[in-house]
């Protein structure tokens, strides 16, 4: 960290700048960077003065690329760790490209899911590899060899409805599970296993069962099938010891009539003790969720002053389109702000946190709602940069004709509650941009527009950069303080993964996945048919300043 | 010209068939991230503007499609309607996208869960066996009728004489894994891939299949009870698992 200590300093004249523990450097540990998922750099080898000549130096091909590349890849001394839709993992020689060994999960022959298939990507600690699959096994592999040492089943996919495409988090001595399975009549749950032998730890289920606190915002049996699933990847407080989760969105997605009350703890963050599994607290984002409009995403920890006060706050955007900054340390609201120009499903929200002028799918009646199903924002996530003070997130505006429709739930069945077309918002045609946010405020800094819906992850980093992609393959760098665009390269397929920054010897360089896919590259056709022709792919591109320019 | 005659009957089918379909189609395969209204297209694939086989449409509408999204509906749909939604499905070829209802009616009809034809007391067993409410259930350590973890044997082969040997059967096959740090727990040999050892360690429930490579772990003289994962089960709740079983041994 010393070659940027000066720097900050006198910058610290004119602002505050928060710490920097949620930088990676060399390494890139963690699905989001660090425990605190800035997805931030501090790198600076490749900066504004000099991104023009950054050059691909290797790529990668998996040979899998059902679902595109969704991953982020973990960098750890030197070894890059990858791994695909179907459950394959690599690892690479991160300065060349070699491949060091590879494992390939075999799915039973006859194996189908609704959800996927699909991997974001894997935890490496221990001395091992961790994956999740999507017949819902937890995996753990051999760093060093890739040989597997152990296997647990979460729950049986088939009876549940339920997978694991998510990254594994390992926290100590435990490595922390979420599942799929918010649009299946399923129960969802986080789950934390023994990194050494596999065994389980602890279950947090999402719904709390009879005679514990919430289960009375269920009605009658709904809490058995309620969905809150915990598909993404959480964040960790080593100081407050609590692991940070988003819980998606109640069963059946858009016809809630059987499950009246506010469904705790679907569309929640929840802060839950490292050692036991056991609630510290939640915030309830949406009570009652109908729109199928997740708590699922990352969770940004930061620590700012909020009013002259220095804060640690929690910072989560939603798939309804909506900003919550709330303190980490209590759950208790901060602040909201919209992600989107296009929102109709609520009018605002208020002072303390609630949802105001709810507007509500209703039963057999298409009625246009915004954003869409697909999200204000996907999953892909944002990143935060201690040198600007700024969070940047990709948006979506795009809408929906949605109509509900009664439904009983099946076990393990797809529990959906209605159906919706994907439309234009009014006036104009969807598009989508990337944005520079102060992220207490939500005051907007400056805003990249793009014609095709931005589904790629967004990378920061001490350069002053910030990288994501688009649908057509263009992987790009844009300046962080003014947004303007300063270096693009043609991939080849669409990007839909998490491009990452690490060093090798005194090198830095830029990964990307690139290869398109996923559930929203097939919505997309909906509002831009030319889509359905791009093309899909799974491959890994990295980048780095010429070896004589540096 | 009788291929003509029935090109034409193929490719004008009964209107009511049709809207029945369309219907069923709204209801059950346009919903959430399926096909989408008219088969849009969404996560699942576009289906409107493409030409499908008639029996290939029933077959897959029917089955399912392995290593895919797609379920079988043959235990949600009636036959009649995988027809009608087939024959409606058939239509989209020529990208009717705007003329076809856009919505559900709101009124989807219960549907057809699998039918369970065994007597009351084997369908509450059923039900225990299978409970996901509880952490620990039979299904999470044997597999049956498609569901489960199968790591136990296979207890509609051998249901068990009594309550008592449900609880606690003989567990010889269990062994006592032993690593090379000293740690040992309740091993169950799977099998022995290049000199090494996998087994399911049933120290605590869910069992994890453990690797050891050549000279990592040795497996001795076990003493496992299974009466310790069937605690969560009171004896009336294994007599009810008993009766399915023995239901399903039956059959």
């Amino acid at each position: 960290m010393s070659p940027y200590r000066g720097c900050f300093l006198a910058l610290a004249a004119a602002v505050v700048l928060p710490a920097q523990d949620g930088a990676t450097s060399e390494n890139w540990p963690h699905y989001g960077g660090t425990y605190r998922s800035w997805r931030y750099s501090a790198l600076d080898q490749v900066n504004g003065s000099n991104v023009k000549r950054l050059i691909p130096v290797w790529s990668f091909q998996t040979g899998d690329y059902e679902g595109g590349l969704q991953a982020t890849p973990i960098v750890v001394d030197a070894v890059l760790y990858l791994s695909t839709s179907r459950g394959r993992v690599f690892a690479i020689d991160a300065a060349t490209g070699a491949e060091l060994w590879r494992y390939h999960y075999q799915l039973p022959r006859d194996f189908s899911s609704f959800y996927g298939p699909w991997n974001r990507g894997l935890a490496v600690g221990g001395g091992r590899v961790f994956l999740g699959t999507l017949d819902n096994y937890a995996v753990a592999l051999d760093q060093k060899t890739g040989r597997e040492l152990w296997r647990v089943n979460a729950e049986d996919a088939r009876q549940c409805g339920c997978n694991i495409t998510g990254a594994p988090l390992i926290v100590g001595d435990k490595v922390i599970v979420g599942v799929t399975g918010g649009d299946s009549a399923h129960r969802g749950y986080i789950t934390a296993f023994h990194v050494a032998t596999g065994r389980q730890v602890w279950r947090f289920w999402t719904i709390p069962g009879p005679g514990e606190p919430g289960h009375e915002t269920w009605q009658g049996d709904s809490w058995k099938f309620g969905g809150g699933s915990s598909w993404m990847t959480g964040s960790y407080d080593p100081e407050l010891k609590l692991v940070y989760w988003s819980v998606g969105n109640p069963a059946a997605d858009f016809y809630g009539d059987a499950r009246k009350g506010n469904n705790l703890y679907t569309d929640s963050v929840v802060a839950l003790d490292e050692a036991t599994g056991k609630l510290r607290w939640y915030h309830q984002q949406i009570p009652h969720d109908v729109w199928d409009f997740d708590t699922a995403y990352e969770n940004v920890l930061l620590d700012l002053p909020v009013r002259g006060r220095p804060r640690k706050l929690l910072l989560n955007v939603n798939k309804g389109g909506i900003t919550f900054v709330v303190d980490r340390t209590t759950g208790e609201f901060v602040s909201a702000w919209p992600i989107v120009k296009h929102l109709n499903w609520i009018t605002g929200v208020t002072e303390t946190g609630q949802l105001a002028g709810r507007n509500e799918p209703e039963i057999g009646k298409p009625k246009l709602l915004c954003p869409s199903i697909g999200g204000g924002r996907s999953w892909n996530h944002g990143a935060f940069s201690p040198r600007t003070g700024w969070f940047y997130t990709t948006a979506l505006e795009w809408c929906q004709e949605v109509a509900a429709q009664k439904e009983e739930p099946v076990e393990g069945q797809v529990f959906f509650g209605g159906s919706f077309q994907m439309k234009h918002p009014p006036g104009e045609p969807a598009y989508s941009h990337l944005d520079a946010y102060e992220p207490v405020t939500g005051k907007r800094q400056w805003s990249y527009r793009s014609k095709y819906p931005l589904l790629a992850s967004v990378l920061a980093t001490a350069g002053d950069l910030v990288f994501t992609g688009d649908p057509e393959g263009n992987f790009f760098a844009l300046d962080a303080r003014s947004g303007g665009k300063l270096w693009s390269f043609q991939t080849g397929s669409g990007l839909r993964g998490s491009p990452i920054a690490y060093a090798v010897k005194g090198r830095q360089y830029i990964a990307t996945p690139s290869g398109w896919g996923s559930a929203l590259a097939g919505l997309s056709v909906q509002l831009w048919p030319e889509a359905e022709g791009f093309r899909p792919g799974s491959a890994l591109f990295v980048f780095a300043l010429p070896e004589e320019s540096r | 010209m009788i291929w003509l005659a029935l090109l034409m009957a193929q490719a004008a089918p009964d209107a009511a068939v049709v809207s029945r379909g369309a219907r069923v189609f709204a209801e059950s395969c346009a919903v959430g991230y399926c096909h989408g209204n008219a088969g849009a297209a969404n996560r699942a694939p576009r289906l409107a503007g493409r030409s499908f086989d008639r029996d290939y449409l029933l077959r897959v509408t029917r089955d399912g499609l392995p290593n895919s999204g797609m379920p079988g509906w043959k235990e949600r749909l009636g036959d009649t309607q995988i027809q009608a939604v087939v024959a409606y499905v058939m239509t989209l070829a020529a990208n009717t996208v705007a003329a076809v209802p856009s919505a559900a009616s709101g009124e989807l009809p219960v549907p057809k869960a699998a039918v369970f034809t065994g007597p009351a007391e084997a369908r509450r067993g059923k039900g225990l066996f299978f409970d996901a409410t509880r952490e620990v259930r039979c299904a999470t350590c044997h597999h049956l009728e498609g569901w489960g973890v199968p790591v136990g044997p296979n207890l509609a082969a051998a249901p068990g004489a009594s309550i008592a040997a449900l609880r606690n059967p003989a567990t010889a096959s269990v062994q006592t894994a032993r690593t090379g740090s000293g740690e040992t727990f309740p091993a169950l040999l799977v099998d022995r891939p290049g000199g090494g050892l996998r087994v399911y360690d049933l120290h605590s429930p869910p069992p994890v299949l453990r690797s050891f490579g050549a000279g990592e772990a040795t497996l001795g003289a076990g003493s496992w009870k299974h009466a310790a994962v069937t605690a969560g089960y009171t004896d009336a709740e294994l007599a009810s698992v008993l009766a399915y079983l023995r239901w399903l041994g039956s059959r």
